[in-house]
């Protein structure tokens, strides 16, 4: 097994409506293996409000394309507040080929109609696993 | 080890000379010690162990905390005291702007450690900054998991 750690630094503004992908981690595979990621996506409302970002994921668009990967909602009714959330990310991937570039990428659709968000750091880890 | 798949099969992998060590919780009792207070720092013992062979170790984890009311902007990392020093120790930065609300988060933490001799006492070692100057910081309880590999 050989891990490789992660801390993308996205910093950004997504307005209200947005829907966006951000690479979050690359690298070349060591051998032949499977892959599970683990990490997850710091977010913040920009202003109070009701605000519901939905399919915070691994996105599909990750080469080689994950086999299995997580779907996280997040919602947050505020008052006064400006709730600060970290969303976990899941993937897996199996059978990819020894020297390939990996690339991971994320994807957050604020579309429900809220407030604009701050997109920050997605701190994860990739494990790699010989089979 | 194996993970379950959405629809109820399981994805089988193997591990390769791998070692996983496991911290369910550390719990702290919502006592006066375990309350940072404005513009402190403050570091806590996360995970110990005895390194089994030589090799390299990740750590990834997980610290539950919770402000007053308020605005706070919080530092959180494994502290390069940790022992033997972390060759990578991102950190995450957590800020919320709260009014009459009381906000609780769970923060990610990571550290990596490359050719450790067996037998190494392995310290790792959490750092908060609470020095932005908002209100006290009360810590929950964290979450962690350390592979060792064989290299």
């Amino acid at each position: 097994m050989k891990p490789f750690s992660f801390d993308a630094q996205i910093n950004t503004t997504m307005a209200d409506g947005a829907y966006q992908i951000f690479q979050i981690a690359q690298f070349t595979m060591p051998f032949y293996g499977d892959m599970v990621y683990v990490g997850s996506i710091k977010i913040q409302m920009n202003a109070p409000g009701i605000q519901a970002p939905e399919w915070i994921r691994v996105h599909e668009s990750s080469t080689p394309a994950p086999t299995i990967k997580s779907e996280a909602g997040w919602r947050s009714a505020g008052g006064a507040s400006f709730p600060t959330s970290h969303v976990p990310l899941l993937a897996s991937w199996v059978g990819v080929a020894a020297g390939a570039t990996v690339t991971v990428n994320a994807s957050i659709n604020n579309g429900t109609g809220g407030i604009s968000i701050g997109v920050y750091n997605a701190p994860g880890i990739m494990y790699c696993f010989k089979t | 080890m194996s993970i379950p798949a959405p629809d109820g099969t399981l994805n089988q992998l193997h591990l390769d000379l791998a070692l996983p060590l496991t911290v369910p919780y550390v719990f702290y009792d919502g006592s006066a010690a375990t309350v940072i207070p404005t513009t402190s720092t403050a570091t806590w013992p996360m995970m110990q162990f005895r390194m089994p062979f030589y090799g390299d170790v990740v750590f990834q984890g997980w610290v539950q905390m919770q402000t007053s009311p308020g605005v706070q902007q919080v530092d959180t990392a494994i502290d390069a005291r940790s022992t033997p020093a972390p060759t990578t120790n991102p950190y995450t930065t957590w800020r919320t702007e709260g009014g009459p609300g009381q906000t609780v988060l769970v923060v990610p933490v990571m550290a990596n450690w490359v050719n450790v001799q067996p037998g190494t006492l392995v310290d790792i070692i959490l750092y908060i900054n609470n020095g932005s100057g908002g209100p006290s910081l009360q810590l929950g309880r964290t979450f962690c998991v350390a592979y060792c590999t064989k290299t």
